[in-house]
C-alpha cells in the first residue's frame, strides 16, 4: 500500500529521481552535444540569440501549461498568434500608433481565448477537437483580413523590442522571465493558482468542494489569450512581418515542449519549470538543426516524430508506474 | 434463450436511429440548392453537377475511412497529409519508371496501410491519445511529401488520368462510380457483419463491448487501416485528375473530411451515425465549396465559412449526444 503511493507521488519517474531533474540532465546533454559539434555554441551571442528566438515558443507554451494542468487545451494558438501579428502589422500600416496597434492585437487575442473557454465551458465541447475547429476559422480569418499574403511592418519601436539588450540580456527574455515568475508566484503559492491543480486531478471533486470549475477554466483560457497577444508583439518584431501562415508553425513545438515538461493531457500536475526545461530542450535542439542546415522539411518531419515519441514515453512509463 | 453461437460473420443489425439526422440533411440540401440556383442558374446545370461529381467523391471517400474510426471514438487527422504523401510518390513512380497502373495502385494502397498500421499501434497498442499521435503523423508526412517531391511533379500518362477523369456512360465521372461502390460496401459492412457491429458498440461502450468478448484493440486498430488506406487512394485519385503531384495535395482535407463526417451524423465520442448520412452530408459539402464560388464569395472567405460550419457541427453534435443519453 505504501509502495505504490510513493510510486503515484506527482513527479517520480521509474528511476527514483524526480522528471524535472531528468529534464535538466537531458538538457545537459543536449547542450553538450552541441557544444561539441558547434564550436561557437557555448558564446554569450549564440546562447543570447538562441533564447531570443524561444521566446516565441516559450511564452506559448508557458500559458498553455496552466490550462492544460487544469485538463483544457487548446491547439488553435497557432492560428490566434497569426491573427494577432497580421492585426499588429496592419493597423500600424495604415497609421495607427505603435502602442496601440500593440495593444488591440493583445486585446483581440485574449477576446479570442476567452471566446474559445466560453463555448468549449458552456457546451461542453471536446476542448481538443472544438479548438481544432476554432484554428481553421482563426487562421481563416487572418487570410481574410490579410488577403492571403504577410503584411510587411517596419517600426523602431518594435525593433527595440525585439531585438534590443537590457545589461547583455535580450529584452524578450526579460520579459519571459518576467512572466515566468508571475505565473510560478500565482500557480504556486496563491489559492487561485492550487485550484487549477485540484481541478486538474479531480474536476468532480473540485466542483464539490465549492469550485467553479468552469469560471476558472475560462479565465485560464483568456490569460492564454493574453500571452498569446504578448507573444505575437515578439513574433512581429523578430521576423518584421504579419503572415497568417506562420502561427502553425508554432503548433508542435509548443505542445510538444508543454507534453515534455511533464504536463500530462490527463492534466492535475505538472510545474512551471517542467514547462520551461521542455521548451528549452526542444528550442535548442530544432534551433541547432537549423544552425547546421538540416532543410526546414526534416525538421517539420522530426517535430512531429519527437511528439509522438515523447507521448509514448510518458504513456508506456505511466502503465509501468500502475503495474 | 437458445444456447447457439453463431459463426457467421453476417448477422442483423439495426443501428440506433430514433433520431437519425437524414431528413434534416436533406432539408438543407434542398435550401442550399435553391438558394443557390437563384443566385447563379448555372448551379444547376449538368455541368455543374458534373464538376461536383468529379471532385466531391475524392474527398468522399476519405470521410468514408475518417467516418470509421470517429464511429470507433478516435480521430484520424494524417488522412490530409496521408493522401498528399501518396500522390507525390504516385506521381515519382510515374514519371520515372513504366510501371502499369496497377502496379502504381498497389502500391499507393500499401503506404496507406503501412501509415494506418503505425497510427493503429501507436494509439491503441501503446495507448497514446489519437489526436496527439495523427497530429504527430500530420507533421511527419507532410514533412515527408515536402522532401520527396521537392516542388511539383508533372508526368503524363493518359491511361492513368482515365482512372478519375473518366466518365462511365459519357455523364457519370468515375470518381463518383468508385465512391459510390465504397459507400455501398461500407454501408453493407457496418449493417450486416459483426466487424461493423462492433465498431459501434466499441464506439459507444468499449468497456461493456470487451465485457461481451469483442477485441476492442483489434477493431479500433483495423479502422486505422481503413482510414489511411481510404486516404491514400483518395490521393491517387487526385494525382490521375491533375496529373502531377505538390506536396501541399491533400492540405486541409482532414478539417474538411471531418465537417463532412460530423455534419453527417458521425457523432465524435463515436458509436453514433450511419452512413447515409454521411452520404447526404457529402452532398451538402460538396455542393458548398462549388456553390460559393458560384455566388462569387471571396476565397479566403469561404475558408472562414466551412471552418465556422464545422465549430457549428461540433456544437450541434454536443446536443445531440446530450439528447441521446437523456433518452437511454
Amino acid at each position: 500500500m505504501g509502495s505504490e503511493n510513493k510510486n503515484l507521488k506527482r513527479g517520480k519517474t521509474g528511476f527514483g529521481i524526480s522528471n524535472n531533474f531528468m529534464l535538466l540532465i537531458i538538457l545537459v546533454i543536449v547542450f553538450i552535444i552541441f557544444s561539441f559539434l558547434d564550436k561557437g555554441f557555448l558564446t554569450l551571442y549564440n546562447i543570447s540569440t538562441m533564447f531570443r528566438n524561444l521566446v516565441v515558443t516559450g511564452i506559448l507554451a508557458l500559458g498553455l501549461t496552466p490550462l492544460m494542468i487544469s485538463r483544457g487545451i487548446d491547439v488553435s494558438f497557432g492560428s490566434n498568434l497569426s491573427l494577432a501579428t497580421v492585426i499588429i502589422a496592419l493597423l500600424y500600416n495604415s497609421g495607427l500608433n505603435i502602442f496601440l496597434s500593440m495593444l488591440i492585437a493583445v486585446l483581440l487575442s485574449t477576446a479570442i481565448g476567452l471566446v474559445n473557454g466560453l463555448i468549449i465551458e458552456f457546451f461542453n465541447l471536446n476542448a481538443l477537437i472544438a479548438t481544432l475547429g476554432a484554428m481553421s476559422i482563426y487562421m481563416a480569418l487572418a487570410l481574410v483580413i490579410s488577403n492571403g499574403t504577410p503584411v510587411g511592418i517596419t517600426s523602431d519601436v518594435l525593433f527595440k523590442l525585439s531585438f534590443g539588450s537590457f545589461l547583455k540580456i535580450p529584452i524578450p527574455v526579460w520579459v519571459f522571465a518576467f512572466i515566468i515568475l508571475i505565473y510560478y508566484f500565482i500557480l504556486s503559492f496563491t489559492v487561485a493558482g492550487r485550484t487549477v491543480f485540484v481541478i486538474g486531478a479531480n474536476p468532480i471533486a473540485a466542483f464539490s468542494c465549492g469550485i467553479r470549475v468552469k469560471k476558472v477554466r475560462i479565465i485560464l483560457y483568456g490569460l492564454f489569450g493574453l500571452v498569446i497577444g504578448i507573444a505575437a508583439i515578439f513574433l512581429t518584431g523578430l521576423i518584421g512581418t504579419g503572415s497568417a501562415l506562420h502561427g502553425v508553425d508554432f503548433l508542435l513545438p509548443s505542445l510538444s515542449a508543454v507534453l515534455l515538461g511533464g504536463i500530462g493531457l490527463s492534466g492535475g500536475s505538472g510545474t512551471i519549470w517542467g514547462s520551461i526545461l521542455g521548451i528549452t530542450i526542444i528550442s535548442t535542439i530544432f534551433n541547432g538543426l537549423t544552425v547546421f542546415g538540416i532543410p526546414s522539411e526534416i525538421s517539420k518531419v522530426l517535430q512531429g516524430l519527437l511528439l509522438i515519441i515523447i507521448v509514448s514515453i510518458y504513456e508506456v512509463r505511466s502503465k509501468k508506474i500502475r503495474e | 434463450m437458445k444456447n447457439t453461437i453463431n459463426k457467421n460473420i453476417f448477422i442483423r443489425f439495426n443501428p440506433f436511429s430514433s433520431k437519425s439526422i437524414s431528413p434534416t440533411l436533406v432539408i438543407v440540401y434542398f435550401l442550399m440548392a435553391a438558394f443557390f440556383a437563384i443566385k447563379n442558374p448555372i448551379f444547376i446545370s449538368l455541368k455543374n453537377y458534373q464538376t461536383i461529381a468529379t471532385n466531391a467523391p475524392i474527398i468522399g471517400i476519405v470521410a468514408l475511412g475518417l467516418g470509421m474510426v470517429l464511429l470507433t471514438g478516435n480521430v484520424d487527422l494524417s488522412v490530409g497529409s496521408t493522401a498528399g504523401l501518396v500522390a507525390v510518390i504516385s506521381a515519382l513512380i510515374l514519371r520515372n519508371t513504366d510501371f502499369p497502373i496497377m502496379v502504381v495502385l498497389l502500391i499507393a494502397i500499401l503506404i496507406g496501410l503501412v501509415i494506418g498500421t503505425i497510427n493503429g499501434l501507436i494509439v491503441n497498442y501503446i495507448g497514446v491519445n489519437s489526436i496527439i499521435t495523427t497530429l504527430g503523423m500530420w507533421a511527419a508526412l507532410k514533412g515527408a511529401a515536402m522532401i520527396i517531391s521537392g516542388g511539383t511533379i508533372y508526368f503524363s500518362n493518359k491511361g492513368f488520368q482515365l482512372i478519375s477523369k473518366g466518365f462511365a456512360f459519357g455523364i457519370i465521372p468515375n470518381v463518383l462510380i468508385y465512391f459510390i461502390i465504397i459507400i455501398i460496401l461500407m454501408y453493407l459492412t457496418l449493417r450486416y457483419t459483426k466487424f461493423g457491429r462492433n465498431i459501434y458498440l466499441v464506439g459507444a461502450n468499449s468497456i461493456s463491448a470487451r465485457a461481451v468478448g469483442i477485441n476492442v484493440k483489434r477493431t479500433k486498430f483495423l479502422v486505422f487501416l481503413l482510414s489511411s488506406s481510404f486516404a491514400a487512394f483518395a490521393g491517387i485519385l487526385l494525382v490521375s485528375q491533375f496529373a502531377g503531384a505538390a506536396y501541399n495535395y491533400g492540405t486541409g482535407w482532414e478539417f474538411k473530411a471531418l465537417t463532412i463526417c460530423i455534419v453527417g451524423g458521425i457523432s465524435l465520442n463515436g458509436g453514433r451515425g450511419t452512413y447515409v448520412g454521411l452520404f447526404l452530408s457529402l452532398l451538402i459539402i460538396g455542393s458548398l465549396s462549388n456553390g460559393l464560388t458560384m455566388i462569387n464569395m471571396p476565397i479566403y472567405w469561404r475558408d472562414f465559412f466551412e471552418g465556422s460550419i464545422l465549430l457549428l457541427a461540433i456544437i450541434i453534435d454536443s446536443f445531440r449526444v446530450k439528447n441521446f443519453k437523456e433518452d437511454t
